[in-house]
C-alpha cells in the first residue's frame, strides 16, 4: 500500500495542498485533473524527483520521504516517454537491472517484452517506434524492476483514438496479470474512465478521493456521473 | 542595387561567398608555392620542425585531456546545480574568453611571480609545463561553456527517469547524460585541441620562445620569422593548417563511433 500525508509543494506560484492519498496493494488509481492542477508535480514528489517541503510518503508503512529517487522502486512513466535515444528497445527496458547488476536480465527483458505484447521489437532503435509502441516500451522499462508502484503521467496524451483504446486494453491487461499497484494521472476524462480503477480528482493542487466529491467534479465537468462510479455514490 | 528580387539576393549571397573564397585561398597558395618542394621537404624534415610538431601535439593533448577533466563536471555543476555565487562564477569563466592570450599570459606571469605562486613558478615559468598551463589557461573556460550549453540541452527528465530506475546521480551522468552529449563533446574536444595547438600568446609570455625548448609550432613560426627563414615558416603554416583541419575532419567523421566510457 502507498500513502501520501499532508503533502505541501511550492513551485513558483503553484502549490500542491495538503495532499492526501491511499491507493492499496494492486490497486489502479486515476488522477483526473485539467491541465496544470499538479498531476505531474504529484508524481514527481512520489518519484523523489521533486522533495516536497512537507508531509510523508510511505510504503507499507515505511516512510520513503527522505529516500532519494534510487532507492524508492518506483516506476515511472513521464509524459512523454524519455526512451533513452542512445539504446534500443532490449537496452531501454534492460536498463535498470543493469544498474542493478542483475545476472538474467536478457530472461526477465523477454519476460517483459512478452508482457506488454512487444516482443518482436527488441533490437529495434527507439526512434522507429511508433507514439503507442513508445509508450508501452517505457511501461515495459518501469515494469522491468517489479516496482512497488507504477507512476503513469498522461499515457494517452500523445496517441490516436485507435492507439488510445488499444492501450486502455493493453493497461487493463498489464494490470491483471502482473498485479503491480497503478497511479495515473491525466486531463483526459473519457479515456480514464472505464479503467476499472478508482479515481481521484486534483484541481488547483488539491487532491479529493472522497467518492460524493468526486462524483460532484465529473458531474460539474462532464456533465454527466459515468456509470462505474454511478453504483458507488 | 535593388534587394527586391529572389535573383539579385542569391547572387549576391554567392558572390560573398566566392570573395571569401577566393581571398583564402590566394592566402593559402601563396604560402604553398612559396618553396620549392625539395626546400619544403629538407625543412619539414628538419629537427627543430620535427621537434616543433612533437612539443605541439604532445602539449596540446595533455592540455586538453586535463581540460575536460575539469570542465565536464564544471559544466555540469553549472548547468544542473543552482547555488549561490552561480552567477559571479559565470561571469568569471567569460573572463578567459574575453581576455587575449597575451594578456591571459601576463597574468599568469604575475601570479607567478607572488609569494604562493613563486613555490611553482620554476616549474612552469619558460618550461614546458608553462605551455600546457598556458594552453589550459586559455581553453579550459571556453570548453567548460560549450559542455554547459550541451548539459542544458539535455532534458533532466532524462536523468530523473534513469534515477528511477535505479541510477545514483553519478550513473545517470555517466550511463545517460554523457552519451546524449556525445555531440557536444566530441565538438569540444576538436574545438579545445585545434585552439591548444595554435596558442601562441600565453604561452610565449609564460614559457618563453627558447629554441628546441619551448618552441612549438606558432613560437616556431614567431622564431623563424626573426630569423628570416621564410621557407621554414611557410612549411609551419602548413603543418598547423593540415594538423588542425585534420583533427577537425577527424572528429567529425569518426566521432560518432567511439565508444564512450
Ligand atoms: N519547476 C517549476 N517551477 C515553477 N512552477 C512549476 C514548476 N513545475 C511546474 N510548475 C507549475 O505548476 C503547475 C502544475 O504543473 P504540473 O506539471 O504538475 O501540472 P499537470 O497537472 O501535470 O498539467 P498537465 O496536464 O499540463 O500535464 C503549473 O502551473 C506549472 O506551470
Ligand atoms: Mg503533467
Amino acid at each position: 500500500m502507498i500513502s501520501v500525508e499532508d503533502l505541501n509543494l511550492r513551485l513558483g506560484n503553484f502549490a500542491l495542498v495538503d495532499v492526501n492519498l491511499r491507493v492499496g496493494r494492486g490497486e489502479h488509481l486515476v488522477i483526473l485533473g485539467p491541465i496544470g492542477s499538479g498531476k505531474t508535480t504529484l508524481l514527481k514528489c512520489i518519484a523523489g524527483i521533486y522533495t516536497p517541503d512537507s508531509g510523508r510518503i510511505k510504503i507499507d508503512g515505511r516512510d520513503i520521504s527522505r529516500l532519494p529517487p534510487e532507492k524508492r522502486n518506483l516506476g515511472y512513466v513521464p509524459q512523454d516517454y524519455k526512451l533513452f535515444p542512445h539504446l534500443n528497445v532490449a537496452e531501454n527496458v534492460a536498463f535498470g537491472l543493469k544498474v542493478r547488476g542483475l545476472s538474467d536480465v536478457g530472461e526477465r527483458v523477454r519476460e517483459v517484452l512478452e508482457l506488454v505484447g512487444l516482443p518482436e521489437l527488441s533490437s529495434r532503435r527507439v526512434e522507429q517506434l511508433s507514439e503507442g509502441q513508445k509508450q508501452l516500451v517505457a511501461i515495459a522499462r518501469a515494469l522491468a524492476i517489479k516496482p512497488h508502484v507504477l507512476l503513469l503521467d498522461e499515457p494517452f496524451a500523445r496517441l490516436d483514438s485507435v492507439a488510445k483504446a488499444r492501450l486502455r486494453g493493453e493497461l487493463m491487461r498489464i494490470h491483471e496479470q502482473t498485479g503491480t499497484t497503478m497511479i495515473h494521472v491525466t486531463h483526459d476524462f473519457e479515456a480514464a474512465l472505464g479503467l476499472g480503477g478508482r479515481v481521484a480528482v486534483m484541481d488547483g493542487g488539491r487532491l479529493s478521493q472522497e467518492l460524493p466529491e468526486v462524483a460532484r467534479y465529473l458531474q460539474e465537468r462532464l456533465g454527466y456521473i459515468p456509470v462505474d462510479l454511478e453504483g458507488e455514490v | 542595387m535593388k534587394l527586391d528580387g529572389n535573383r539579385s539576393f542569391s547572387i549576391l549571397a554567392l558572390a560573398s561567398l566566392l570573395a571569401l573564397s577566393l581571398f583564402f585561398s590566394a592566402v593559402l597558395l601563396s604560402v604553398l608555392l612559396y618553396a620549392s618542394p625539395r626546400e619544403f621537404l629538407s625543412s619539414l624534415l628538419s629537427k627543430e620542425v620535427q621537434f616543433s610538431i612533437q612539443l605541439s601535439l604532445a602539449t596540446a593533448t595533455i592540455a586538453t585531456v586535463a581540460c575536460m577533466f575539469f570542465a565536464v563536471p564544471a559544466a555540469y555543476a553549472l548547468s544542473r546545480f543552482s547555488f549561490r555565487g552561480k552567477g559571479a562564477i559565470d561571469l568569471l569563466l567569460y573572463l578567459p574568453i574575453g581576455l587575449p592570450p597575451v594578456a591571459l599570459g601576463a597574468a599568469l606571469l604575475i601570479f607567478f611571480g607572488t609569494p604562493v605562486g613563486k613555490i611553482f613558478s620554476s616549474k612552469f615559468v619558460f618550461e614546458v609545463p608553462g605551455i600546457v598551463l598556458a594552453q589550459f589557461a586559455v581553453i579550459s573556460a571556453l570548453a567548460t561553456k560549450i559542455l554547459k550549453a550541451t548539459f542544458d540541452s539535455i532534458d533532466e527528465e532524462y536523468e530523473a527517469v534513469a534515477r528511477t530506475l535505479g541510477c545514483t546521480r553519478f550513473q545517470a551522468f555517466r550511463r545517460v547524460t554523457l552519451h546524449l552529449a556525445r555531440g557536444g563533446l566530441l565538438t569540444t574536444i576538436a574545438i579545445s585541441w585545434v585552439r591548444a595547438v595554435g596558442e601562441f600568446g600565453a604561452t610565449v609570455m609564460l614559457a618563453g620562445a627558447t629554441r628546441m625548448k619551448t618552441e612549438t609550432l606558432p613560437i616556431a613560426i614567431y622564431l623563424s620569422l626573426q630569423a628570416a627563414d621564410v621557407v621554414k615558416m611557410s612549411v609551419l603554416i602548413i603543418v598547423l593548417a593540415v594538423v588542425s583541419l585534420a583533427a577537425l575532419f577527424l572528429i567529425q567523421r569518426f566521432g560518432e563511433r567511439w565508444p564512450i566510457i
